[in-house]
């Protein structure tokens, strides 16, 4: 599967921050949606760009980390299901994917999507 | 290396040990500062009592908040020797399975502390709130788990980690909000510094600014999880690390069995490269569900259509008295074992299923919903197929490391000021943990043996004063410098992550479920020449005075790297099996662990030598007083 | 938490855990709220940046066990008022936070909170 990924990068808590786009190539329906990220910062830091930050950690949907707001939801499309437990499979190939932190004013952004 | 066990027989040993302790005044107790590094259960737990007790508390995690530290996804339960089933349990009855559990790997004294202080730890958890699943009449229940005969296991559905973590959180934030305790979120700790020969601070890198910082303080209580990490794919969190637990080993803190590595016989099988964790699929699953594998090999039928003589419930049958709650270890083997005979299921063929028809159809779906529902639900989310339908295909992965840092029975290490807690250390579990004693262990001791064993410490040691001005903190804050600047050196390259995926492949292949001596020796040869690759390779771009997830992997996997070797060399060294750590060249008949108590009933406690030198072993003799050592029988 | 997500018990001070019935249902009422993993998603998903639905969950499964019962009334009071404090907003009864929550808390725990802090000032 392809996707295009818009991905919210902001380098500091100041700065002020924008889009960037990333195509991606070679998805498989069973990874995931955190898969896919970590495929892409081995690519990005293959070609010597700064890997994209997000908050992630036990993988298995307990411990809270994860906190990405996929085209315009808080953990993706589906319900009852944290970033870290969705699966490419429920997206379309080909499909655009909005990604950005958490929008609130408790939560200042650090850095990208963290 | 004086293990301090207290004299006497075992049922007085803590007692006495407790009232043999020096105090200290509560009004002098503000005097002295404690830092914990960690706030999963055990380090929650000791960093919350010590504050209620008077002490100065700073704490400190990598985390936004303490609540994410990986004891949370603990699944099935905590053990504890109440016996509200009235079958038969007891103190002595916990113990000895634990020992058993072990294959008499671990100190008698610390294992019988722990059962004999599980029965308050369910107590203190119901008043902080934990929702314990009830009986109609009120009263806790309890299920089984492998390597038991008794139901003795407290749950909260399948989340009992998630539930006994916010219980010690919630502890800790009340000391935080009576300004008990500092807390120190999102600092990650990178060094230990030694003063005097005594653990007198920590040097930590805040992960928002990249500032470095040096803290001092009285005591250290390293509660910092297990580094089954290593392996890439684990069941740990992906942060979980070894980093403050190896830096204390740099600094003269012995690593006790490194090599004992626990794998967990139900996880959800790999399906690809690109996979970044195994998840769990707890072992209370195993109450209700049966194991089996076709009787042919090659059998590519699907489940429903290869009929129940043509299967094999191979733990039923091997071990009829413990059937599928067989202890871990001797689960996972058996996995194994069918897998290479080519009976194994699935694409891969490196899986066995757990299959909860039979359970489906006596007690109906609604009574395994409640059970189970959530664990369920995780398996669709991942696989994508419906468990209550067709079976689950599972498989062994790296679970939980019963090694750790040596430490006594006061869980101090042998670097004075230096406690140890949780997974962090190797006491308890000898060569193969038990089932839900994990919680167990970690709020043992954070809650009822260190706030009692440091209490003991402070009170009886002088202790100069160690400024931050102290020649140690520059000296240490120095190396951290040096480190994280060595690390960045490179310009281009490769991340982190992709050294740490083939460390992971080299320990899996050779010090996972089977070592022998011509894998561990080659995996070593591996393990160097990865290093070296790794060093020369590893690029982190970004900066270091930023948040920088590519910097703190890569400080993570330089020293997985050097673990990895000690491993090895600990499983290479230990030439007898043992619980996980199976020899293949030392096996019953039967294909089953076979320890050699005449040379191997010791703790092997290695200590760093320098750069580039052989790491010197030292050993405990373990002493048996009370329990056999018995050849470990499930059948 | 530190506003009062706890039940103030010393380590060792413990009755035993069977002292404390607990009807099963009640236990499982209050696991549903216990649930919470604190994610922030309910933040995230509500127009007015309102954490109601994580701090009603903990308030609510500490609320339902008498192992909550003597701070029942300033848990809920103060709460609510730390998490004003630290500018989060208030809630209107949209329920986009139980549509974003990994773990399904149902907004009935928000209702809930409101009857818990009506409760506390009436009595007090």
């Amino acid at each position: 599967m392809k996707f295009t990924l818009k991905i919210w990068r902001q380098e500091t808590p100041q700065s002020s921050g924008k889009f960037v786009s990333y195509p991606i190539d070679s998805i498989t329906g069973d990874m995931s949606f955190l898969e896919m990220l970590d495929m892409l910062n081995v690519e990005l830091v293959r070609k010597g760009e700064p890997a994209v930050e997000f908050e992630h950690d036990c993988r298995e949907g307990i411990c809270g980390s994860c906190s990405l707001t996929i085209n315009g939801c808080p953990h993706g499309p589906d319900t009852g299901t944290a970033t870290c437990q969705l699966h490419m499979r429920r997206f379309k190939d080909g499909e655009t994917l909005y990604i950005e932190p958490w929008r609130a004013r408790a939560f200042p952004v650090i850095k990208d999507l963290v | 290396m004086d293990s301090r066990i207290p004299a006497g027989d075992l049922q007085g040993k803590w007692t006495r040990c407790k009232f043999e302790n020096k105090l200290v005044a509560p009004a002098n107790r503000k005097k002295f500062t404690v830092i914990v590094v960690g706030s999963g259960l055990a380090g929650a737990s000791a960093a919350a009592t010590l504050a209620e007790q008077g002490y100065k508390v700073k704490v400190f995690t990598y985390h936004d908040s303490p609540r994410r530290a990986h004891s949370i996804a603990a699944q099935g339960g905590i053990n504890a020797a109440k016996n509200y089933q009235n079958d038969g349990d007891s103190v002595y009855r916990l113990f000895y399975d634990t020992i058993k559990g072990g294959d008499f790997r671990a100190r008698e004294a610390n294992v019988y502390r722990l059962a004999e202080v599980s029965a308050s730890i369910i107590d203190q958890c119901v008043a902080q709130g934990v929702p314990f699943a009830r009986e109609y009449g009120g009263t806790l229940t309890n299920r089984s788990f492998g390597g038991a005969q008794v139901s003795r296991t407290f749950y909260a559905r399948g989340q009992t980690g998630q539930q006994l973590l916010l219980g010690a959180y919630s502890a800790l934030m009340r000391q935080y909000g009576l300004k008990h305790l500092e807390l120190h979120a999102r600092e990650e700790m990178l060094d230990l510094v030694v003063v005097d020969g005594k653990a007198r601070g920590i040097v930590t890198r805040n992960l928002k600014t990249g500032a470095l910082q040096t803290h001092t303080a009285d005591a250290v209580v390293l509660a910092t999880g297990g580094y089954g990490n290593i392996f890439y794919l684990s069941t740990n969190a992906k942060k979980s690390n070894a980093t403050a637990a190896w830096r204390a080993y740099k600094r003269g803190a012995l690593m006790a069995n490194p090599c004992f590595t626990q794998i967990h016989p139900t996880c959800i099988p790999v399906t690809g490269d690109h996979q970044s964790k195994l998840t769990l699929m707890s072992e209370s699953l195993r109450n209700d569900g049966r194991v089996w594998v076709p009787k042919a090999k090659g059998d590519k039928r699907p489940p429903s259509q290869i009929p129940v003589d043509e299967r094999d419930y191979y733990l039923e049958r091997m071990y009829p008295s413990f059937g599928n709650l067989a202890p871990r270890d001797i689960a996972s083997r058996a996995a194994k074992r069918v897998c290479d005979e080519g009976r194994g299921v699935g694409s891969s063929g490196l899986a066995v299923y757990l299959d909860f028809a039979d359970a489906i159809r006596v007690q109906g779906k609604e009574t395994i919903e409640t059970k189970y529902g959530n664990l369920f639900a995780m398996y669709e989310k991942i696989t994508d197929e419906n468990p209550y339908e067709v079976p689950m295909r599972i498989y062994p992965a790296v679970h939980y490391v019963m090694g750790g840092l040596w430490v006594d029975y006061h869980l101090m290490s042998n670097l004075p000021g230096l406690f140890v807690l949780g997974e962090a250390n190797f006491s308890d579990h000898g060569a193969n943990r038990l089932g839900a004693s994990a919680l167990m262990q970690g709020l043992a001791d954070g809650y009822f043996v260190a706030p009692y064993t440091i209490g003991n410490y402070l009170g009886g040691t002088k202790l100069a004063p160690a400024p931050l001005s102290h020649e140690a903190f520059a000296g240490t804050l120095g190396d951290v410098k040096a480190r994280i600047a060595l690390l960045s050196k490179n310009k281009s390259g490769t991340s982190a992550l992709e050294f740490h995926r083939n460390l992971g492949k080299i320990l899996w292949e050779h010090c996972g479920m089977a070592r022998n001596d011509a894998g561990l020796k080659k995996a070593i040869g591996e393990i160097k020449t990865l290093r070296e690759a790794f060093w020369e390779d590893v690029f982190i771009p970004g900066s270091e005075t930023n948040m920088n997830s590519e910097l703190e992997l890569a400080g993570r996997v330089a020293d997985f790297m050097e673990l990895a070797e000690l491993m090895c060399v600990d499983a290479l060294e230990r030439k007898e099996s043992c619980g996980g750590h199976l020899r293949e060249e030392s096996q019953t008949p039967e294909g089953e662990a076979q320890r050699d108590d005449s040379k191997y009933c010791y703790v092997a406690a290695w200590q760093y030598q320098g750069e580039g030198q052989p790491a010197k072993m030292h050993k405990e003799n373990l002493v048996f007083e009370n329990v056999k050592l018995a050849e470990r029988n499930y059948k | 938490m530190s506003a009062g997500g706890f039940t103030s018990v010393n380590t060792g001070t413990a009755v035993d855990g069977n002292v404390l019935l607990v009807g099963e249902a009640r236990a499982e009422s209050a696991m549903d709220a216990a649930a919470c993993i604190g994610c922030g998603a309910c933040v995230a998903a509500c127009k007015n940046a309102s954490a109601m639905l994580f701090v009603s969950a903990k308030v609510m499964h500490l609320a339902q066990l008498p192992q909550g019962e003597p701070e029942r009334k300033t848990r809920a009071v103060n709460m609510v008022a730390q998490m004003d404090k630290e500018g989060f907003g208030s809630c209107s009864n949209t329920g986009a936070c139980e549509a974003a929550c990994p773990k399904e808390i149902s907004v009935k725990h928000i209702a809930k909170l409101s009857r818990e802090i009506l409760k506390s000032k009436a009595c007090s």
